[in-house]
């Protein structure tokens, strides 16, 4: 689904540059679920951002569904992520001011879906990870657990084909971390493409490969699970 | 879809964040309700006379040039112009107008002081189309006895009961008899009239007075008397109709200078058709019958308005832009899901404006509120039946759709520049980065107009004070006038007696000129030398006059005068020469061989009677004939005894039962009165001042937030390092205090261009000093050490929190 060639993301400031990643190769195929493993520091969100295409690579090539998308306009890149990419954070980012219900509905308003398509598939979400019961509530009363499981539906609103994390667990306790990794693994035996952003090695075993980086390279590349 | 989520974020913004809300609300109210009060005052100034149907046929006839050098620019118009004018087909009719004065007015149920009062040709109401709600004009002007009257007058002096056919008694002796009721005239007319009398009873009273010269003197080009009012034809070309004229004319005017200069050309005049609807606002004639007002006042009006709008707007994206961080992570989401820039833009633009429209409910209730205050101040009765009874909606809608989009331009430029990658790469970053400027220039131009407002009001008080202080050149603390003496009748003398015998009254005297209002001129040439002529403002004063003003001569053996003795000013002695003691000088005003000579018995001081926004003329004080006007008593009553003297005045008036509303007022009121224009937009600088610093307040509150809020990290890690708290508010805050200076600094020079135009129209001018900045720019100074100080209190408190 997604390839990357030669991927190099440089970052400068002032005189001083550094290179965040050198000559990523990595392919991910339809219906995986990668754990992109790493220490802090090692590349981990600038990849997941270039392979999202939040961001844009120094040089290298990145291919979507066979098509390359390196130095597509912003504006194509803008339509590939919200028709077939979504995203999962640490800082979990839900908008305050709108409830439950209007968060996960949310990607599905820049999308020519009829407002009763949107509130079937919004229902179905809520049903699925049991938030039907606060539809109507702000996000922000409840903790991180809750509002991580609120993002998860909120990125599978607009059925993605590739669901990205970065460190989506890292502001959840040991036993909600099981839990979250636990819907992360259902998601992908129902063939969601899941690709995930970690340092922990707990997470990252639940991956059925796992690329590992350090300082920007590839350093190995594994099936981890079964 | 999206337009109803924007909405709903909106509302949820509101809601979710009531302190923030409240500051943003406030500001937008008072700034929309502000800026509705002021352009309703502006649209109304603009408003006037236009509510003729057909007003822009309609021409008032002005007289400008020269009269023995002396510069001409009169509203006034010879008689003869009318009857003349009307023989052009352009011309649809042509009315002639003499303004009555104040006089009693009595019928036998009620009596008032009426002022306006007018005598007119029987084509005034051809050329003022007015409904009538009883008779009509057409009977009134067929013989002299009509009189027309509008409803509130007979309201006044009738009650309930139908005026026609009943009398009416002006001014004690003349009885006219009621033949119409028109409607009110519309308080945005220049002209107001409440009675309308035949003109051919001026006629009479002119004959009257001129005897055998009447009819020299309506046929005359020179005697300037009534005004001239004239209705064209619809597409009638006033220009060429003025070129006609004066050709026709040439000649006669020509000929009749000859006749009274023996020979010479000294007189040069030229009659012009000035526009109805520009009268009020755009007119400088002197002599002027109407109400006008200084185009100034309405175009810094405008500009008032639209720097309220301006930093109404400044104050909602400071405010907005103050949550920086919240609504960056917000349209980063948005951004990573999809949403395009003019998505974003639309979302923060249409946010803005939804704030504006919930700020127009309570700027609407503002409004209500402050309506009397606001009428008070700009003398204006703002939704009355004569003018316009409700709000302009369209215009407040305008206004307040104007400061939503105004306000959500840089929100929506700003946050519509967040990209996706912000949401991992830090927004906090991008959001602090670029604003600080901008918001900086922000607060800025707000500092600069709260500033500039305030130090205008300081300003305009100084000046008032100043003119309210300076020495007119009498006695102004002692004197009082007792006004409207002049239609005692009988009981004038016996009222004198009275009031020289009271003990608080050192003097009194007869006044035949009215403080304020032109006094007649006349051409004057010196006995000796009767090329030279001179042009003095003549006071018909009595023997007290110096005495109870306080005046002494300065020249002269004594200023007590004697029969063909006069007196003349400093100015126009200046004029006359050296040595004019005793010169002789005669009028050559009336009619060619009706000469009446003087002898100069004394020189006064130059004397202010009308304040410090007329120029002073050379003046000769005669004595005043015994078919002289009287207009008031003149009073000089025992320093600090103004009180007790007006109680006792009121008293020996309602005893004499003379049936007139007394009325008295010290010199000093009189003077105040002359600026009482001045005083009003003085007080209306002072409110504007409040109000633009709220609004600066509220956009150093955002801006205050915006920095505690962005540097809170650096301000801990500059505290845990052991920096002084102290030093660190002075690093954090000096960018902040740097914009709050410039702002103070750019508003001085404009300040006082400002205030030096303004101050023009006085004669004399307070020396714009530093008191007028130091104060308004202390105040904001001090607003913006309050809010550093306790929000830098309030963070470092929580840094300690934090840190324990």
């Amino acid at each position: 689904m997604i390839h990357t060639r030669n991927l190099q993301k440089l970052f400068r400031r002032g005189n001083n540059e550094k290179y965040v990643l050198r000559n990523i190769n990595i392919d991910i195929e339809e219906g995986e679920y990668v754990v992109i493993a790493g220490p802090s520091g090692s590349g981990k969100t600038t990849l997941l951002g270039l392979l999202g295409l939040v961001d844009v690579p120094s040089s290298g090539e990145i291919w979507f569904r066979e098509q390359e998308v390196t130095g597509i306009s912003e504006r194509k890149r803008n339509r590939i992520r919200r028709d077939h990419i979504a995203f999962l954070f640490e800082d979990i980012h839900l908008i305050d001011e709108l409830t439950v219900y209007e968060n996960i509905e949310l990607p599905l308003l820049y999308m020519p879906d009829s407002r009763k398509a949107r509130r079937q598939k919004v229902e179905e979400l809520l049903e699925r990870f049991r938030l039907t019961h606060l539809r109507k509530q702000y996000p922000g009363k409840f903790g991180d657990f809750v509002q991580q499981k609120v993002a998860l539906a909120r990125a599978l609103s607009c059925s993605p084909d590739i669901l990205f994390g970065d460190e989506p667990t890292g502001r959840l306790s040991s036993g909600e971390k099981e839990e979250f990794m636990e819907l992360l693994r259902q998601l992908n035996e129902e063939g969601q493409t899941i690709a995930l952003a970690t340092h922990s090695r707990e997470a990252a075993r639940h991956g059925q490969r796992i690329i590992q980086l350090f300082d920007g390279h590839v350093v190995t590349t594994a099936s981890d699970r079964g | 879809m999206r337009i109803l989520n924007y909405i709903k974020i909106s509302l949820r913004t509101l809601f979710l964040h009531r302190g923030f809300s409240l500051l943003t609300l406030l500001g937008l109210s008072v700034g929309i309700a502000m800026s509705i009060f002021v352009l309703e005052y502006v649209f109304f100034q603009f408003s006037f006379d236009k509510h003729f149907d057909r007003y822009q046929d309609m021409y008032r006839v002005v007289t400008s040039g020269n009269m023995e050098n002396e510069q001409v620019n009169a509203a006034l118009s010879p008689m003869v112009l009318a009857s003349r004018l009307k023989q052009y087909p352009e011309v649809e009719s042509a009315t002639r107008i003499v303004d009555v004065g104040e006089v009693p007015v009595r019928s036998s149920y009620a009596s008032s002081f009426e002022s306006e009062i007018l005598y007119a040709d029987s084509s005034f109401f051809d050329v003022f189309a007015t409904s009538f709600l009883l008779g009509g004009p057409r009977q009134t002007f067929s013989d002299s006895s009509g009189v027309i009257i509008s409803r509130s007058a007979a309201s006044r002096l009738f009650g309930d009961r139908n005026p026609l056919g009943q009398e009416l008694r002006f001014n004690h002796d003349k009885i006219y008899t009621v033949k119409g009721v028109f409607e009110d005239v519309p308080q945005n007319s220049h002209l107001q009239y409440d009675f309308v009398l035949p003109f051919s009873v001026m006629e009479q009273q002119l004959k009257d007075y001129y005897g055998d010269s009447f009819s020299r003197m309506i046929e005359s080009w020179f005697s300037l008397v009534c005004y001239v009012y004239v209705k064209m034809q619809p597409d009638a070309d006033v220009h060429e109709l003025e070129n006609a004229f004066a050709n026709e004319i040439k000649a006669e005017m020509e000929e009749e200078d000859m006749a009274i200069f023996s020979g010479e050309r000294k007189t040069n005049l030229h009659f012009s058709f000035q526009p109805l609807h520009q009268i009020y606002l755009f007119s400088s004639q002197d002599f002027e019958i109407g109400k006008t007002t200084n185009k100034a006042y309405v175009f810094i009006f405008l500009g008032v308005a639209f720097f309220i709008l301006l930093v109404t707007a400044f104050n909602f994206m400071n405010l907005t832009t103050a949550r920086a961080l919240d609504r960056a992570m917000e349209a980063g989401v948005r951004r990573l899901f999809g949403a395009r820039r003019f998505h974003l833009a639309g979302q923060f633009v249409s946010e803005a404006v939804l704030f504006s429209l919930v700020a127009l409910f309570f700027g609407l209730v503002l409004v209500e509120l402050l309506l009397p205050v606001f009428n008070k101040l700009f003398l204006v009765e703002f939704f009355d039946r004569s003018y316009r009874q409700s709000l302009d909606f369209p215009l407040v809608l305008t206004v307040t759709l104007a400061v939503g989009l105004l306000s959500g331009i840089y929100p929506a430029f700003v946050f519509s520049r967040i990209k996706a990658f912000h949401l991992q790469s830090g927004y906090r970053r991008f959001s602090a980065y670029p604003g600080l400027w901008v918001r900086g220039l922000l607060v800025m131009v707000q500092i600069f107009v709260a500033v500039f407002v305030s130090t205008t009001a300081v300003g305009m008080y100084r000046q008032l004070s100043y003119v309210n202080e300076k020495d007119p050149g009498f006695d102004i603390e002692q004197v009082g006038l007792l006004e409207r003496a002049g239609h005692l009748g009988t009981k004038t003398d016996s009222l004198y007696e009275e009031i020289g015998e009271l003990d608080v009254v050192e003097d009194v005297s007869r006044m035949y000129f009215k403080p304020g209002e032109p006094v007649s001129i006349m051409s004057f040439s010196s006995s000796d030398d009767s090329s030279r002529l001179f042009l003095f403002e003549v006071y018909p004063v009595d023997s007290s006059f110096f005495r109870t003003i306080g005046v002494s001569a300065e020249q002269g053996a004594d200023y007590m005068l004697g029969p063909g003795d006069i007196v003349i000013n400093r100015q126009a002695a200046q004029m006359m020469g050296d040595e004019v003691i005793g010169k002789r000088i005669y009028t050559v005003a009336r009619e060619a061989g009706d000469r009446m000579e003087f002898g100069i018995c004394g020189i006064v001081p130059d004397m202010h009677f009308s304040g410090w926004k007329q120029s002073l003329r050379p003046a000769v004080f005669i004595p005043a004939g015994p078919d002289e006007n009287l207009t008031s008593f003149l009073v000089r009553f025992k320093k600090g005894e103004w009180a007790q003297t007006r109680q006792l005045l009121r008293d020996i008036w309602m005893q004499s039962e003379v049936g007139i509303p007394f009325k008295a007022v010290s010199f000093q009121e009189k003077n105040k009165a002359f600026y009482s224009e001045d005083y009003r937009y003085m007080s209306l600088a002072w409110a504007f001042a409040v109000l633009v610093i709220i609004i600066a307040t509220l956009g150093m509150t955002g801006l205050v937030s915006f920095l505690l809020a962005t540097r809170q990290q650096e301000l801990y890690l500059r505290k845990i390092t052991g920096f002084p708290d102290f030093h660190n508010i002075r690093i954090l805050f000096s960018g902040f205090f740097l914009f709050v200076l410039l702002g103070i600094l750019m508003a001085f020079p404009v300040s006082r261009s400002m205030l030096s135009d303004w101050s023009q129209a006085f004669v004399v001018r307070y020396e714009v000093d530093y008191i007028c900045f130091i104060i308004p720019a202390l105040v904001m100074l001090i607003i913006a050490a309050v809010l550093v100080f306790f929000g830098a209190r309030r963070l470092l408190e929580k840094i300690s929190l934090h840190q324990f």
